[in-house]
């Protein structure tokens, strides 16, 4: 359950990179890997609870999941939905992973007052 | 208007971890963070190492409550050890260790051992500023351990698989969990070790000494 401290640093990176204002904040977008190891439902519920217990109600937090991507050593490039699958092509389980590990804060919509 | 960010979640610890790895790199000191379940040995582990291991290091141990595992370390006579209490937080962050290596002398050790809170989950993603994250999974917790945790797997360089020495008495099929590190990571090197017996841990410590080499 570490979704609510990373939900803490998303809110003060956003206090100290966005606004220095919470209150002008309406919608949070983020990106999150499918292997990032965290829940994202959880993630939104922690990042509007903070918004809440800071007398800023009603600010939406939409997630985008990311699929994983790998790319296998024979230079396959496909999505990755469990562990155990292999390369389509070569039957591998050597590949890196190129996408799927990362949780982004895409964007932010702020009102212009 | 919407404002792009484009900025990881992760950054703020991550930037910390970075500072934390210079720190540490520019005292010459090779880190370890040591992630595994309540109960697979972590601090066995380290007190084992702390009585056979020539050289000098400190520890650092990531519990939620008490410092009965430093205290632990600290008995052995060998190795200074420092508790961090979460007080309820599941895993050790950048920031908790950046506090506590400002009281640690970084000039009279070599290597810094992190035990974070017993945890499969939480602790595998987060960076510490270590130059070696590894896993120790034990005989009594089952060989399902690397399946059903795989963000942690996917993440460690290093697997021990720790009460080596249990493996006659209980079911487990050591092969098929080393078969399953290697597809989470194909370029993990796993130990199978016993502080009971001492088995492979020689063979870690060795891998330690050319790790830091390296």
């Amino acid at each position: 359950m570490h979704e609510l401290a990373l939900a803490q640093d998303i809110v003060e990176t956003i206090n100290e990179k966005v606004t220095d204002d919470l209150r002008k904040i309406s919608n949070i977008n983020l990106e999150v890997g499918a292997f990032s190891g965290v829940v994202p439902e959880s993630l939104a519920f922690g990042i509007e609870t903070i918004f809440a217990d800071k007398k800023v109600p009603g600010v939406k937090v939409t997630i985008v999941k990311v699929p994983t991507i790998a790319c296998c050593t024979c230079g396959k490039e496909y999505e990755l939905k469990e562990i155990f699958e292999t390369c389509p092509v070569c039957r591998s389980f050597e590949r890196k992973l190129i996408s799927g590990m990362e949780i982004l804060i895409k964007s932010v919509e702020v009102s212009e007052e | 208007m919407e404002k792009k960010v484009n900025i990881s979640a992760r950054e703020r610890n991550d930037l910390i971890a970075a500072e934390n790895r210079e720190i540490l790199s520019n005292n010459g000191i090779f880190t370890v963070n040591i992630i595994g379940s309540p109960g697979c040995g972590k601090t066995s582990i380290l007190e084992y190492t702390a009585n056979h291991f020539d050289e000098k290091f400190a520890v650092i141990v990531g519990d939620v409550k008490t410092a009965l595992d430093s205290d632990r370390i600290i008995q052995s006579g060998h190795s200074s050890a420092y508790a961090i209490e979460t007080g309820g937080g599941c895993h050790l962050s950048a920031q908790m260790i950046r506090q506590k290596i400002a009281e640690i002398d970084l000039k009279a050790i070599d290597y810094l051992f992190i035990e974070n809170v017993g945890n499969l989950v939480c602790p595998s993603t987060y960076d510490l500023g270590e130059n070696l994250k590894i896993a120790v999974l034990s005989i009594p917790e089952g060989d399902e351990k690397v399946r059903k945790y795989p963000a942690l797997f996917l993440r460690a360089r290093v697997a021990l698989i720790n009460k080596i020495d249990l493996l006659e008495y209980l079911d487990y099929d050591i092969e098929r969990v080393k078969a399953d590190c290697l597809v989470h990571n194909p370029k993990v090197k796993i130990f199978e070790t016993s502080v009971k017996t001492g088995a492979g841990i020689d063979d870690w410590l060795a891998y330690l000494r050319e790790q830091r080499k390296a």
